[in-house]
């Protein structure tokens, strides 16, 4: 079912998007005496739902007079939802929103969303994320301008993709987590060599090969050039260096058997099994999977970021903050909801992330990491990734329809169907007709 | 002998391809994601029916369940019955238009549902039928009545002019005669539509996926999505909820495939 | 139509008169109920959809729509994208009409003519792929494809075929695998179709061809193919119906993939309406994909129509 997970996000969030266009009824309740919040999110299933659940269980004991309704939905349903019932007046106070066009931009402009400047200064919200990532969570004020303008919502949690590894297999082979892009190309090699299937992903239900060539690219990158191309600053463009070396690279990787053998038929989440069954030495895939991996392979997982080109150099990784929490225009106290939403990066908030192994908002605190723990290696990673301001953009966020572009270009680049250069100028071309 | 042998040794083949998948599904079901990604059919260690108590439960399934049928007797009864008296007016009467009415309503087979579903939002919007289960149920009838008329005509055509004669000359008017002569006639052809259309409506997912925002009037299909993160898929969980769905319908088919096969033996089709 | 007094009247009085009068009300009575649901909830979505394609309209706001004319028609007409999507649904066809037709009519007559014991466990067997959900056909036949755990790959590992094809991630064989994907959904209800239409085919046609020392071959073609002409036609069209509109399949199993091999028009339609804030265009590829089905299927039925005489 990972099928639908992305056409629906599509599909859901323009459709749903559509019918928010309608009239918009704002009717004040009748005051009551006692407050009902209530807010929705993607926190549908433990570990997640619980903190959800506990978050509003201590917001509601705090404030008296105060209740607090929590829902956990599946993002293709929340999407889907969010914009028909804030438009009819049923939405909740408080909901998280996707990111960008597919749903914070559509709503901020049909009037949907409350604006968070003010409690952003209030609450100290801006010192959360460095300004690169908390761009993703802005907006002008009239909702057409991405990534800069005013604030509209705040992540609780955080992700980034590198590579998970099984301790055994590494030790059995004398190898070790690799500091240099040179050595992490030789670790591949040896593994091979070795007749160990080094890298797991797939890439049949598209997604993956996104995270896979990002990586890579990410190497051969600044900071200001990503920026620019996610957030369509500066006539920035795909016709760039860092585009063409990075899908040489994955070619070559390919071509050298970096990556499991049959990827192109397996779907990104076969991919987590397959990997816990120890049938390969590597899995790149997001922080998100570190549940699935620890459920399957405990701490002989560790994880790893990929290592820059020169040792102490930058590398910036695919990742990001996750689903931010906005206010609705349904919300009648603003305020309460501001309060809520600043409850959920809270210091409680942050431990219960993180005794759960999810990435919290910001930055871990050492004492949090053990030496040797998959968790441990997570959280040192996004310390680092996060302090070297290296977090970079998922590339399909380019246009609205980068995604069905750049993973059937990919696909077609690791099938040796095009050469690098014939990649990126159609990547290039979509993205420039995206300006017309 | 040696053709049976051969017919045998084909339809055997034909079954165990047919059947195939749906044992994969079961064994998912009850395997952890590991044992999945070692064999899809490796039997598991430890046969994790936990996994469908999780989906009945906490999945919310004995909710959608219930949903689901009431919006499968609530489509299928209603439309086997409007197909049978637009089968019945288009082959029992000549009269003008019929032609015209015939083919309009046979539109319905050529337009996917995905062709319309965003006017089809707004229409439902106006007539405050969001968020209902009869915001499902009308608009499936509507679906199910181009292939209901289709079948129910043809039936209605083989039947011998002089039988309907007969119960006119009794001193029947139409209406009777359809439902004391025609329906009993044409009975294992009701029975196919009927199954036909509870397959369709039990399986649909992409209208109750759009029509639908309260989980309180979710449907099975859509039920499925429960299990998955923003990334992640819960493989085994989704195999229990696929298992749950297809069950009552194999159930479903086994009772009724003799009127199946009679209903289609029935309804001659004619170019 | 004009007389509608008496054709009221007519219908509380039919006894005689309601096959004669042309005209009469009656009928209209019974149609009533299904035309107006059917116009509610079919039709007047349909023409909001041709509105729509006249469009250009992002999806999100309806004041910023605006009126271009044919402009979204002759872009997708014009589009290769567009062509490549056709192509490959025409390139499905021989997989999802003429595959699984075969693949039940054999069987079907071999059963019939045998008299073969177990004909409903069969019959129940086979028909099951036409009761799994379109969503889960793809998820599944994906595991049972999977060049690593799927069982298909290490059957052929385990003949000394070293390194099998990964099908649905296959830049040859995807579309084919996705083919032979959407046969399986359909060959066992061609299956049930075929033999019930050979139910119908007196026994003494088979005794007359037998006494005429015809064989299997002469006698399947002599008399089972003319006999089966009516069901041959139905399954044709709607298999092609299924061909032409194919989505869950695919969507399930390659998105269109690898590359755009595998794209397909409603797959097309849906990127474009959804993914790409074209509502407008996507209705105009929807409108063009329900004109090719109607044609296609009109074309099969002219087709057997014809050979009736």
């Amino acid at each position: 079912m990972t099928l639908h997970r992305r056409e629906l996000m599509k599909r859901a969030g323009i459709v749903s998007a559509g019918f928010a266009a309608g009239t918009q009824l704002h009717t004040q309740g009748v005051a009551a005496q006692e407050t009902e919040l209530t807010f929705w999110d993607t926190l549908n299933s433990p570990p997640r739902s619980d903190i959800a659940d506990n978050l509003a269980a201590s917001f509601a004991e705090s404030h008296e007079g105060v209740t607090v309704e929590h829902r956990g939905w599946s993002l293709d349903e929340l999407v889907s939802t969010l914009p028909r019932s804030v438009d009819g007046n049923q939405g909740p106070d408080v909901a998280q929103v996707n990111n960008g066009e597919a749903l914070m931009g559509p709503m901020i402009r049909g009037g949907q969303l409350v604006s968070l400047a003010s409690y952003a200064e209030q609450f100290g919200w801006n010192d959360i994320f460095p300004e690169g990532l908390r761009a993703r969570n802005m907006y002008s004020a009239d909702g057409t301008v991405f990534g800069e303008g005013e604030l509209w919502g705040v992540s609780a949690e955080s992700e980034i993709v590198g590579f998970f590894y099984n301790r055994s297999i590494f030790a059995e082979h004398g190898l070790s987590v690799p500091t240099t892009f040179a050595e992490f190309e030789a670790l591949n090699a040896a593994l091979r060599e070795h007749g160990v299937e080094p890298i797991a992903f797939g890439t049949l239900d598209k997604w993956q090969a996104i995270h896979i060539f990002g990586a890579i690219q990410g190497t051969f990158t600044t900071r200001e050039y990503l920026d620019n191309i996610i957030y369509r600053r500066n006539d920035a463009s795909f016709e760039d260096q860092s585009m063409l070396d990075a899908a040489a690279k994955l070619v070559e990787w390919n071509d050298n058997g970096f990556f499991m053998e049959g990827f192109e038929g397996v779907n990104g989440d076969d991919a987590v099994p397959l990997f816990t069954a120890g049938m390969s030495a590597m899995l790149m895939q997001g922080s998100w999977a570190a549940g699935s991996v620890a459920e399957g392979l405990g701490d002989d997982a560790g994880f790893f970021l990929m290592p820059p080109h020169e040792e102490g150099g930058t590398v910036l990784h695919v990742g990001g903050v996750g689903i931010p929490y906005a206010i609705t225009t349904n919300a009648e106290d603003p305020d309460l909801a501001a309060e809520l939403i600043n409850s959920f990066v809270s210091p409680e908030a942050f431990a219960q992330f993180v005794e759960a192994g999810i990435l919290p908002a910001g930055e871990i605190s050492d004492d949090l990491i053990v030496e040797g723990t998959l968790s441990g290696d997570l959280y040192a990673s996004w310390n680092a990734a996060l302090a070297a301001d290296a977090v970079g953009h998922y590339l399909d966020w380019a246009t609205p329809d980068f995604y069905d572009v750049i993973t059937a270009q990919l696909q077609s680049l690791l099938g040796g169907q095009i050469d690098p250069q014939a990649f990126v100028t159609a990547l290039q071309e979509s993205y420039a007709a995206s300006f017309e | 002998m040696v053709k049976r042998l051969i017919a045998y040794t084909l339809l055997i083949t034909g079954v165990v391809v047919a059947v195939l998948p749906f044992a994969v599904t079961f064994l998912a079901s009850l395997k952890t994601g590991p044992e999945l990604a070692k064999g899809v059919f490796s039997l598991p260690d430890d046969a994790q029916w936990h996994n469908y108590r999780q989906a009945w439960v906490q999945g919310q399934f004995q909710r959608f369940f219930a949903n689901s049928v009431i919006v499968a007797v609530g489509v299928v009864i209603p439309a086997v019955v409007l197909s049978t008296l637009t089968g019945y007016a288009l082959a029992r009467f000549r009269f003008r238009g019929s032609g015209l009415a015939f083919t309009y309503l046979l539109l319905g087979l050529v337009i996917p549902l995905q062709a319309m579903v965003v006017p089809l939002y707004y229409v439902l919007r106006e007539l405050g039928m969001l968020d209902s289960l009869i915001g499902l149920i009308l608009p499936q009838i509507a679906m199910s009545l181009s292939f209901g008329t289709l079948l129910m005509r043809q039936c209605f055509q083989t039947i011998p002019k002089d039988v309907m004669e007969a119960s006119i000359v009794d001193g029947a008017n139409s209406w009777q005669s359809l439902w004391q002569v025609m329906f009993p006639l044409g009975r294992p052809m009701i029975g196919t539509v009927g199954l036909m259309f509870f397959i369709w409506t039990w399986n649909e997912f992409m209208l109750p996926l759009v029509v639908n925002i309260n989980p309180k009037y979710h449907t099975l299909p859509v039920g499925l999505m429960y299990f998955q993160d923003r990334w992640t898929a819960n493989i085994p969980l989704i195999a229990a909820g696929a298992t749950i769905i297809f069950l009552p319908l194999i159930l479903m088919f086994l009772l009724f495939q003799r009127q199946l096969i009679d209903g289609l033996t029935q309804g001659a089709v004619k170019g | 139509m004009e007389t509608t007094a008496t054709g009221v009247e007519r219908s509380s009085t039919p006894v005689r008169s309601s096959r004669r009068r042309i005209g009469s009300l009656e009928p209209w009575l019974y149609l009533l109920p299904g035309l107006l649901i059917f116009t509610a909830f079919m039709a007047i979505p349909t023409v909001g959809t041709i509105i729509l394609s006249l469009t250009d309209w992002n999806g999100i706001s309806w004041n910023t729509a605006l009126f271009i004319g044919l402009d979204n028609y002759t872009r997708a007409l014009g589009s290769g994208q567009f062509r490549n999507a056709f192509i490959n649904n025409l390139q499905l066809i021989p997989f999802f009409v003429l595959l699984p037709a075969v693949m039940g009519i054999i069987p079907a007559t071999m059963a019939h003519q045998l008299a073969l014991r177990g004909g409903r466990w069969f019959q129940a067997g086979l028909f099951l792929p036409y009761i799994m959900p379109g969503v889960l056909i793809g998820v599944v036949w994906a595991w049972i494809l999977n060049p690593i755990f799927g069982p298909v790959n290490r059957l052929l590992k385990s003949f000394g075929w070293a390194k099998p094809p990964v099908w649905l991630g296959d830049f040859t064989w995807a579309l084919p695998t996705v083919g032979m994907i959407g046969a399986w959904a359909a060959y066992g209800f061609c299956y049930v179709v075929f033999l019930a239409g050979l139910k119908k085919i007196p026994t003494e046609q088979y005794e007359a061809a037998r006494l005429d020392g015809a064989g299997f071959w002469q006698e399947f073609t002599a008399v089972t193919l003319p006999g089966l002409r009516g069901e041959i036609a139905v399954v044709l069209s709607i298999n092609l119906i299924n061909a032409l509109r194919a989505f869950d399949v695919i969507k399930t199993t390659t998105d269109g993939g690898p590359g755009s091999e595998t794209q397909v028009m409603a797959l097309y339609m849906i990127n474009s309406a959804f993914g790409s804030n074209q509502a407008g265009y996507g209705a105009a590829i929807a409108v063009l994909l329900s004109v090719v089905t109607l044609v296609g299927s009109m074309l099969i039925l002219r087709l057997a129509g014809d050979r009736d005489g």
